[in-house]
């Protein structure tokens, strides 16, 4: 049988953190993360990602491949 | 019978009449059955306690006027520092006291003694419990009339040499006896009453570079992990204890890659865990890793490695990452708390995984097609060709209005009709909000974030009608993407009184 649906070969770190960090069992540990810590995860990713489209964009449009955004 | 045992049995003693209230307070069910593995270790310590002195103590002719002698390490003992909540909580309800001697005087009676040691037996209670704790004191006075037949006036002393033969004898079987139940109690697992000798229970598969600071444990349970502050317990998740996590070669590298993932037992369950450096896993140290991506995206990844790899051995309940303990007497805790949620979710989460499904929509491809599959848009689009030039310019606005209109509408149905189709072949589903494009990086606009709680045995079902879906709605422009097997990150139901809930802990 042929699968139409593939798996996704690599989990991107978003799926990965939309469950590590906010599912699961949440015990009060001695040591854990706290909303703060998690905002702050995702708030680096926002970064990250940014500035990896920026780069994107930049590539594209140093080979003249740019699409209009 | 040495020392230690006396010096444990007073201990319960003593953080009995500290902590009753504490005791009553943390009453639950787990607790409960704890409590009568801890009653029945108690009173075979009693015994012990006894027959110690009965037979340390020969008979003093003078009679029971004279008191008994203690021995050394009851003095010591009562000047035992009070035993911690922990052990308090496992081993004392208020009622193992009272009821304890009337226990060990049951014994003895049902061993057959006769009369004149069974009152020797009391008598030495009698004094053993006064100088441990107050609870006890009472007792024995009930001892006298439950051993009537005897006339509790007749003194030890009149014994006959037959008699104490006869005892002593008796006493070794008894002895026997309680040799061979302390023996079956080793090997109970954990059990409750021997929380404060922490870290034996505890030792499950110890990985081999472990094994050197798991050994200390034995002997200081307390200094071991006070001394231990270089290190906390980083804790993936809980799974059955039967399972034996590999060790040697094999070994699953932990947060740590330099610490395994071993496993810390108690009763039926264990946590697997690994040791991790506190100069890294720190309270204020993690606030700094935070806000560094790439620190946490190879801790995230390693997390998910260790439990991918432990969801192979069988059920697995996976807790958030970065759950750390200081000791493994917290860990311990964290299993014996709500000891009975553990059990039943791993009861549930056997042969089934979570598997991820999100749908993505490629507008383009549904607008061109949404004249084919909406009959409100075919019939705008035969009304436009039939009118004059000029209404149809107002009819091309309607129209593209009704197109996005009719997209919204057509998308939700499909994402709803995805969602209700995987569901029925599966045990449990949940709808996670969607990702936003700016997040997930990608341009298609997310229609459905699911996760499915599957069992194996349903697995190419599942799998079957994800594929019909995509026959179905791929040409309209939607695609899906499959990700898994979780472990059930999404199916653990709220804990009641559990700590997370407490405020402070976020």
């Amino acid at each position: 049988m042929s699968q139409a649906v593939h798996k996704e070969k690599e989990v991107t770190l978003l799926d990965l953190l939309d469950r590590i960090l906010t599912k699961g069992v949440i015990l009060c540990g001695d040591i854990t993360i706290s909303v703060a810590d998690v905002d702050l995860i995702y708030l680096g990713l926002k970064v990250l990602l940014a500035s990896v489209d920026t780069a994107e964009r930049m590539r594209k449009a140093d080979t003249g491949q740019s699409r209009a955004f | 019978m040495d020392t230690e045992t006396l010096r444990r049995l007073l201990r319960f003693v003593n953080a009995n009449g500290s902590v009753t209230d504490t005791c009553t307070a943390l009453a639950n069910e787990a607790k409960a059955e704890a409590l009568v593995e801890a009653k029945a270790r108690l009173k075979e310590m009693f015994v012990q306690a006894i027959l110690h002195k009965v037979l340390e103590t020969p008979p003093d002719p003078s009679g029971i006027a004279s008191p008994p002698v203690s021995p050394p390490a009851l003095e010591d003992v009562t000047q035992a520092p009070p035993a911690s909540l922990q052990e308090a909580s496992v081993s004392a309800g208020p009622t193992i006291v009272p009821e304890s001697p009337a226990a060990v005087a049951a014994t003895v009676e049902s061993s057959g003694s006769s009369v004149p040691p069974a009152e020797t037996v009391a008598a030495d209670s009698t004094a053993a419990d006064t100088s441990m704790a107050e609870p006890l004191a009472t007792s024995p006075a009930s001892d006298d009339t439950s051993t009537a037949e005897p006339d509790p006036s007749v003194p030890p002393a009149e014994a006959s040499v037959d008699d104490q033969q006869q005892l002593f004898q008796e006493m070794e079987a008894i002895r026997r006896q309680i040799a061979e139940n302390e023996a079956r109690l080793r090997n109970v697992q954990a059990a409750p009453s021997r929380a404060e000798e922490t870290p034996e229970p505890l030792a499950g598969a110890i990985a081999a570079d472990d094994a050197a600071t798991a050994g200390a444990d034995d002997s200081h349970p307390t200094e071991e992990d006070a001394a231990e502050v270089g290190d906390a317990y980083y804790v993936y998740g809980l799974l059955p204890a039967d399972i034996a996590l590999p060790t040697g070669a094999e070994t699953i590298a932990g947060i740590d890659p330099a610490h395994a993932v071993i496993g810390l037992s108690y009763r039926d369950i264990q946590a697997a865990v690994s040791r991790a450096p506190l100069n890294e896993f720190g309270e204020e140290e993690l606030a700094e890793r935070f806000k560094d991506l790439t620190w946490v995206e190879d801790k995230v990844r390693r997390h998910q490695q260790v439990l991918e790899t432990l969801m192979r051995y069988g059920p697995l309940v996976p807790l958030r990452f970065c759950t750390l303990y200081r000791s493994s007497e917290r860990v311990q805790t964290l299993l014996a708390d709500n000891y009975a949620y553990w059990v039943e979710l791993l009861r549930t989460f056997r042969g089934k995984q979570e598997w991820g499904v999100k749908a993505y929509l490629v507008e383009e491809t549904l607008a061109a097609r949404v004249g084919e599959v909406s009959q409100q848009i075919q019939q705008l689009k035969e009304q436009i060709a039939q009118r004059s030039a000029g209404a149809a310019y107002f009819a091309k606005k309607q129209l593209e209005e009704a197109v996005a209109k009719e997209i919204e509408r057509l998308s939700d149905e499909y994402a709803q009709d995805s969602h209700n189709r995987l569901t029925a072949c599966a045990v449990e589903a949940r709808l996670n909000s969607l990702q936003s494009s700016e997040l997930s990086g990608n341009d298609a606009r997310m229609l459905l974030n699911g996760a499915y709680l599957v069992d194996e045995a349903q697995w190419s079902i599942y799998r079957t009608e994800l594929d019909a879906l995509e026959a179905q709605y791929g040409p309209l422009g939607l695609t899906y993407a499959l990700t898994g097997p979780w472990p059930p990150y999404n199916f653990i139901p709220a804990l009641e009184e559990q700590d997370a809930h407490e405020p402070g802990c976020s």
